[in-house]
């Protein structure tokens, strides 16, 4: 292997060195962006159902939206790359029933958020702990309307076919559905709700959203009733206030999600659940693969203590869930007991957990959900919990309880496994620093990036161990061919988590 | 042979009457007392004897008996409240008995009444009777003095002791619907004195049928076959409550009554201290967005109350003017009662488990619930007659229910909760406090008129508005120490407002035609109605969530109850009226029909004829113009046909024969095409949804035997098209996979058998009814296999429908010491209370048998004592899924309450017995 890395390097710099000097003639022809429909003019777009919007904002400008800004069926809104549309009002959305395309680049990826917000970035995202009822990242919905940051997010109605994000930001997408919110009718909110960041519910849809950012949602980056999803290579922080999933599909949503990052999450980081109504999809229904995500800080905010659980597999949903790296969350991976998962067609293994807590590290394995038992798991499964089996799935019996005196009661003894497999991030912390004043009370407080960097550091015990005898599931996305909306799909990795040592995963920072 | 078998017979009676009589050598004078003009017998009328001041009064088989032991001449003066009394002397010889009837005639006063139905009006068992054996189609009748004896005391629980009709329950287990003949309520209606009234639902048109204080009611029918003159829509029957007339001479009656329930006094009864009337939406300005503390919590401030039941009826009436042609009787009934529910639901979760469509459960909710009920019902009959041919009468009515419910809860989270069998589960407490109050109002005046000998007209003039106001549902949860959790705290929790009226404007006209050809007789009746109805509602709904503190923490609460308040929350919003629940309506109904009715050779009655129904419909919701349905209209014409045969055999055999074509509208929520989003399903309206044509055939033999005595037995078959069921199925409007929702089947069919028979043996009774009804309905369902989920279809009755009902009630009643006991006993079969979108799993409420008492014990002249006792046995209301169940009997997944392999204990709930006990007072000049 090394030998072949070496030999590939070598004859690279080689052929440089060698088109240098030469003087062969060399020819670059600028390939035309996407387009759609007519060119976008002025700086702003029109609000209400009786304005519908369709066409291209071009490359590099900005716009303007202070209301519901409409896509009709069939009709199709494109952003360029570098084009930042900005909100003026709470009130401002995009309500898709067509397809939506934003095709930003990492040279000059684009915006959707509030305008103040985008003109004062140190004021809006906070990169030290505070009060979470004054934090503009976190709100829980109401009067939010109030902050001139807040946006209302990507509706996509029962028509609409495709929704094409690539990198992006997605920054304060949500707020509270009232009266006036169009979206009272026709999408899964009922009044008094909180918007999700993104919704998708056409079954024969396709929801693609890669390389993007998401930051300060109120609720759900993305509540997915029906669909294809592909969520690849993402960064999300401080997602809700008490509620909120990063990547919530439902129903017979199918697809992966791989390479995020999740930071902060209120509750789960990605979740598959076959709940919902059957629309006659492929069976099995609600397969999502999850796999070399990374997760840090996730899963504290949830109202629900059962909810913390940063890759859950729920209702009827199956999922191959491999090469996690899961830092200081709330709970491990959680398949779901009852009503139980699609256990037939899921596995998992070739994840590393991390606790600076008993209470975390007694949850590698969440209590009363399912397990089983693997050999590839960090630290080893068979290490910390004696398993009544070694072929079928089991509910994972007892409740680790921290009683006076500090033994443990009913559950596994997880007090080996405190600080123990640090993944050895390249800028992050570990053990967390609580109770520092940047850094805030718990675990769960520090909810954003910052700084830190969550490549591996070449003594990170998440080298080498993935597994990549699976695939990601592929189709029908993959049979989008056009170069400019088809989806990058990223294959598991021999290295955990999104920032593997081959550069081939999460392409941020 | 035969002259020695008479002698036989006529020897042995001999000896029977011999033995029972107390005077060997007397006479013994027997007779019948009957009104003149109707025939019909009136009990308690007394027989005296001037001479010897004996007396007798008629009793429940219509006779009267008498005995005196010297020949010679007696003076018999028959009297009866209303009636001009009658003397006849008759002269004793030696005769050993003796028969002397009278016919009384009713004090001059008393008028014909007008009723659009057209049937008189009475208030006695044997008028009851004499109505449903001389009414034009099939109907049963309960008289107010049945009513007064029954255990019931609002129209709902009465009417579960007519044949066919069984009940669906309130929580605090008192009936409020009524399924007749396995129809479900949708396809019945309610009438008030022949006028049908609207309903203050939110979302159906049936009217809840426990608004009704039963003291009210001169006579309750149930008709169970139209003719051309009434309304179309009714298919199992028209419930018909026909409100006490003006009495013929000065009348008052009174009672009060005191009680308790048996679970609301042995467990405490709970209630909150207050409410918020209105929502900020509707008194701040639009867009207001409010915040926690723009509201009231003493509806989560919960103390104890005494719950003693009260109970008061007062009605009086006159001919007031000189003259006598100005009637009017007002009367009023308010009943006070608090009722305690115990109540364990297993809640079912939508979808099933693969791969044997196991069902799957969420939560279970053990609850108790404290109902107080506040029931008021007035109303005003007055009539004028003008002269012999022209007549006025104005009707109003008044009811209102209010409901103040306290809703305790502990649920066990079942499904992603972390429960690993009994005593592991996450579990929350839940409080919610609900007021409902609902009203009707309603005003008619009619007239009658004989232009000559032949022709009649009579015309109605209606104003009825149904209203509902829900202020302040809100239901607050607090999560309760699962071992998972670092501290109980609170939820997230809803505060919602609804209201909403249907209001009618009718208008009836009848034309009339009478002519005798021989002795034959030929009526030709035409008219019609036209109605305008406007339906409005309008629902509010805040949601707030907890409130972190400064730390990220949330506050902790172990009985949360005094600390609620605003500082512990955030959120609000603005109501958001902008929601599928919110919609304005309109209906006309114009309506003509034609109608001939023959009586030929006093033996055939013939009335047939076909009524003509025209429908508008409109409909407007508050959605963006973008959605789909906003408004919308529909507009259909249906013709009628019916026609009904009556052949007697003898004065006191009937034979009949129906038939008859009724329809089903949907209501004006269902066509609305509103969308509510559902965890599972959504659930959504149906513009497209058909109303439901329904062919009804009736054969119906009666026999009338003696004054009371009755045996009835009819069949019915009923085919019904797009009859109209809420279930899961195929979204076609928003083609959003697959919903829940207001939907038409291909076709059903429904059909049974009815016995109803009545037996007096002097003081004793028995009455009693049985019915049989099979009903089938096809629809599609799912089944989650081991490849995914595949749609099947399945057959099963009507939701509702019991194959077995059967009631029967033993009575005692003693006329001359004015004692009245009795025991009624109702019985319902097994049924469908809810349709599952999954093949087998329907839930069905076992069959349930209840036990009431009631006394009555005349004294003083004027007063009685009376009780009544409801649910001596106190029956559980159990629901089933026919399911096996050995998944839930043990292990990780077990369930309470199961003790049965072959079927899923879903719900068990208990309403305990009801007593109230008090005095009546009746006074008739």
């Amino acid at each position: 292997m090394k030998t072949q890395k070496m030999l590939a390097v070598t004859t690279v710099v080689v052929a440089i060195i060698m088109l240098a000097s030469c003087s062969k003639e060399s020819t670059t022809v600028s390939k035309p962006q996407f387009k759609a429909g007519a060119a976008i003019s002025g700086d702003s777009l029109t609000s209400g159902a009786s304005n519908p919007v369709k066409g291209t904002m071009l490359s590099g400008k900005t716009f303007y939206f202070s209301g519901p800004v409409y896509v009709n069926k069939g009709d199709t809104l494109v952003m360029q790359s570098g084009v930042k549309l900005l909100a003026k009002s709470p009130r401002a959305m995009l309500i898709i029933n067509g397809v939506f395309i934003s095709l930003g680049t990492k040279q000059n990826p684009n915006w959707i958020t509030g305008v103040d917000a985008y003109n004062n970035p140190s004021q809006y995202k906070l990169t030290s702990y505070t009060d979470p009822n004054s934090d503009p990242g976190l709100t829980s919905g109401g009067n939010a309307g109030t902050y001139p940051r807040q946006w209302g997010g990507i509706q996509c109605g029962t028509t609409a076919t495709m929704f094409n994000v690539k990198w992006t930001h997605l920054d304060f997408a949500g707020g509270l559905v009232t009266n006036t919110s169009p979206v009272v009718t026709g999408f899964v909110y009922s009044a008094g709700n909180t918007l999700f960041a993104t919704c998708f519910q056409n079954p024969a849809g396709v929801y693609i959203l890669e390389d993007s950012w998401i930051y300060g949602t109120t609720s759900d980056v993305a509540r997915i009733t029906h669909g294809s999803v592909h969520f690849m290579r993402n960064t999300v922080e401080k997602v809700g206030y008490n509620d909120g999933d990063a990547f919530n599909t439902k129903g017979e949503a199918s697809g992966n999600m791989a390479y995020n990052l999740f930071i902060g999450t209120s509750k789960g980081g990605t979740k598959a659940s076959a709940k919902g109504p059957s629309s006659g999809g492929p069976f099995p229904y609600g397969k999502v693969n999850m796999y070399n995500n990374t997760y840090v800080n996730c899963g504290y905010r949830s109202l629900d203590p059962d909810r913390g659980a940063n890759v859950d597999i729920e209702q009827g949903a199956s999922g191959y869930v491999y090469n996690n790296i899961i830092v200081n969350c709330r709970t491990g991976i959680r398949f779901v007991e009852s009503p139980v998962a699609d256990t037939v067609n899921s596995a998992y293994g070739n994840n590393l957990y991390y606790a600076d807590s008993l209470n975390i590290a007694g949850q590698f394995m969440p209590s009363s959900h399912l397990g089983k038992y693997n050999t590839t798991d960090i630290p080893l499964p068979s290490s910390y919990y004696t398993f009544p089996n070694q072929k079928y799935w089991f509910v994972v019996k007892g409740t680790p309880q921290a009683v006076a005196g500090g033994t443990w009661t009913n559950g596994y003894d997880a007090t080996s496994l405190v600080r123990k497999n640090s993944p050895v991030f390249v800028n992050y912390p570990l053990p967390a620093p609580v109770g520092t004043a940047t850094y805030g009370p718990h675990l769960g407080s520090m909810t954003w990036q910052g700084n830190s960097d969550f490549h591996l550091q070449s003594s990170s015990p998440a080298i080498g161990k993935g597994y990549t005898s699976f695939s990601a599931v592929v189709t029908p996305i993959s049979s989008i061919t056009n170069p400019d909306l088809a989806a990058t799909f990223t294959s598991p990795n021999i290295d955990l988590g999104a920032f593997p040592t081959d550069g081939t995963g999460n392409q941020h920072n | 042979m035969l002259l020695s078998y008479k002698l036989l017979k006529h020897a042995c009676l001999l000896t029977l009457f011999l033995s029972l009589s107390h005077l060997a050598n007397s006479t013994v004078i027997r007779g019948t007392v009957l009104d003149l003009k109707t025939r019909e017998p009136l009990i308690g009328a007394t027989v005296f004897i001037k001479e010897i001041n004996v007396g007798a009064s008629v009793s429940l088989s219509g006779t009267f008996k008498l005995a005196v032991s010297d020949p010679r001449q007696y003076t018999l003066v028959c009297s009866f409240i209303g009636y001009k009394s009658l003397e006849k002397v008759v002269t004793i010889t030696s005769e050993e008995k003796l028969q002397i009837d009278f016919d009384l005639e009713e004090n001059s006063n008393e008028l014909n009444e007008i009723v659009v139905v057209g049937v008189l009006d009475k208030t006695s068992d044997e008028f009851a009777l004499h109505t449903e054996k001389n009414s034009e189609s099939i109907v049963n009748v309960m008289s107010a003095k049945t009513i007064q004896l029954m255990p019931d005391i609002t129209v709902a629980n009465i009417l579960q002791r007519f044949s066919g009709v069984s009940v669906d329950r309130n929580s605090s287990g008192d009936a409020q619907y009524a399924v007749i003949r396995g129809m479900p309520q949708r396809y019945n209606y309610t009438l008030i004195n022949g006028i049908k009234i609207p309903s203050p639902d939110d979302k159906n048109r049936y009217v809840p049928m426990d608004l009704f204080p039963a003291d009210l009611l001169d006579r309750l029918e149930v008709i169970k076959a139209l003719t051309p003159s009434m309304e179309g829509d009714a298919t199992g029957g028209a419930m018909n409550l026909v409100m006490k007339d003006a009495p013929a001479t000065f009348t008052v009656h009174a009672s009060a009554a005191t009680g308790t329930n048996a679970i609301a006094a042995q467990r405490g009864f709970s209630t909150f201290s207050g409410w918020q009337e209105k929502a900020p939406a509707q008194t701040q300005a639009p867009e207001y967005l409010a915040t926690p503390s723009d509201f009231t919590y003493k509806n989560f401030q919960y103390n104890n109350v005494a719950p003693v039941n009260q109970v008061y009826n007062f009605s009086i009436g006159d001919r007031l003017t000189r003259d006598k042609k100005l009637g009017a009787i007002v009367a009023a009934s308010y009943q006070d009662l608090y009722r305690g529910t115990n109540s364990t639901f297993i809640k079912p979760d939508n979808q099933t488990q693969a791969p044997n469509n196991l069902p799957v459960f969420d939560d279970i909710l053990v609850r108790q619930y404290s109902n107080h009920q506040k029931r008021l019902g007035t109303h005003l009959k007055a009539d004028y007659r003008f002269n012999d041919k022209n007549q006025l009468k104005l009707y109003g009515m008044f009811v209102e229910l209010e409901d103040i419910q306290h809703r305790h809860t502990i649920d066990t989270i079942l499904g992603i909760g972390g429960r690993v069998g009994f005593g592991t589960g996450d579990t929350h407490v839940l409080d919610r406090s609900k007021v409902q109050k609902q009203k009707i109002v309603n005003v008619t005046l009619q007239g009658d008129h004989s232009l000559s000998q032949a022709f009649r007209v009579n015309w109605s003039a209606v104003y009825s508005k149904a209203s509902n106001n829900a202020p302040d549902w809100s239901e607050y949860e607090i999560q309760q120490g699962s071992s998972k959790s670092d501290v109980p705290h609170f939820y997230d929790f809803n505060r919602r407002w609804l209201t909403n009226y249907d209001e009618d404007y009718t208008g009836y006209l009848n034309l009339y035609y009478n002519k005798n050809i021989g002795s034959n007789n030929l009526e030709i009746s035409s008219g019609g109605l036209y109605r305008t109805k406007s339906r409005d509602t309008k629902y509010y709904s805040y949601q707030f969530t907890p409130h972190q503190d400064s730390n990220g923490n949330y506050p902790s609460f172990y009985n949360g109850v005094d600390a609620i308040g605003p500082q512990y929350w955030s959120g609000g919003g603005d109501g958001s009226l902008v929601n599928p629940n919110t919609y304005t309506a309109h209906e006309q109904i114009a309506a003509a029909y034609i109608q001939g009715k023959i009586l030929l050779a006093q033996k055939w009655e013939i009335i047939g004829g076909a009524r003509a129904e025209h429908t508008y419909q409109d409909w407007l919701n508050p959605m963006p113009t973008t959605f789909p349905g906003k408004d919308g209209t529909k507009a259909y014409t249906d013709i009628l046909p019916s026609i009904n045969v009556k052949y007697r055999v003898t004065p006191n055999d009937n034979l009949r024969a129906d038939y008859f074509k009724s329809i089903n509208r949907p209501s004006l929520f269902e066509i609305n095409p509103y969308n509510i989003q559902g965890d599972t399903y959504n659930e959504v309206g149906n513009p497209y949804l058909k109303h439901a044509i329904i062919n009804n055939i009736d054969l119906r033999y009666e026999k009338f035997t003696k004054t009371l005595d009755q045996i009835s037995l009819g069949v019915f078959y009923k085919q019904i098209d797009n009859p109209i069921e809420q279930l899961w199925h195929k979204d076609s409007v928003a083609s959003s996979g697959n919903v829940i929702g207001p939907y038409n089947s291909n076709s059903a069919r429904n059909f049974g058998i009815e016995l109803a028979l009545t037996k007096y043996w002097g003081s004793f009774g028995i009455s009693g009814n049985y019915t049989y009804t099979n009903s089938q309905i096809t629809t599609t369902k799912q089944y989650a296999g081991a490849n995914g989920i595949i749609n099947v279809n399945q057959t099963r009755p009507l939701q509702g429908q019991a194959p077995h009902i059967a009631n029967l009630s033993l009575l005692y009643k003693d006329v001359g010491h004015g004692l009245s006991l009795q025991l009624a006993l109702a019985y319902t079969g097994t049924r469908i209370t809810y349709v599952s979108p999954y093949q087998n799993l329907d839930y069905w409420q076992q069959p349930y048998f209840i036990m009431d008492f009631s006394l009555e014990k005349n004294f003083l002249t004027y007063f009685s004592f009376y009780l009544k006792a409801q649910n001596l046995l106190n029956t559980p209301y159990q629901v089933y899924i026919h399911h096996e169940s050995s998944e839930y009997m043990s292990g990780v997944n077990v369930l309470p309450l199961q003790t049965d392999k072959s079927r899923i204990l879903v719900q068990r709930e208990y309403y305990g017995q009801n007593f109230i006990a008090g005095f009546r007072f009746k006074f008739s000049k």
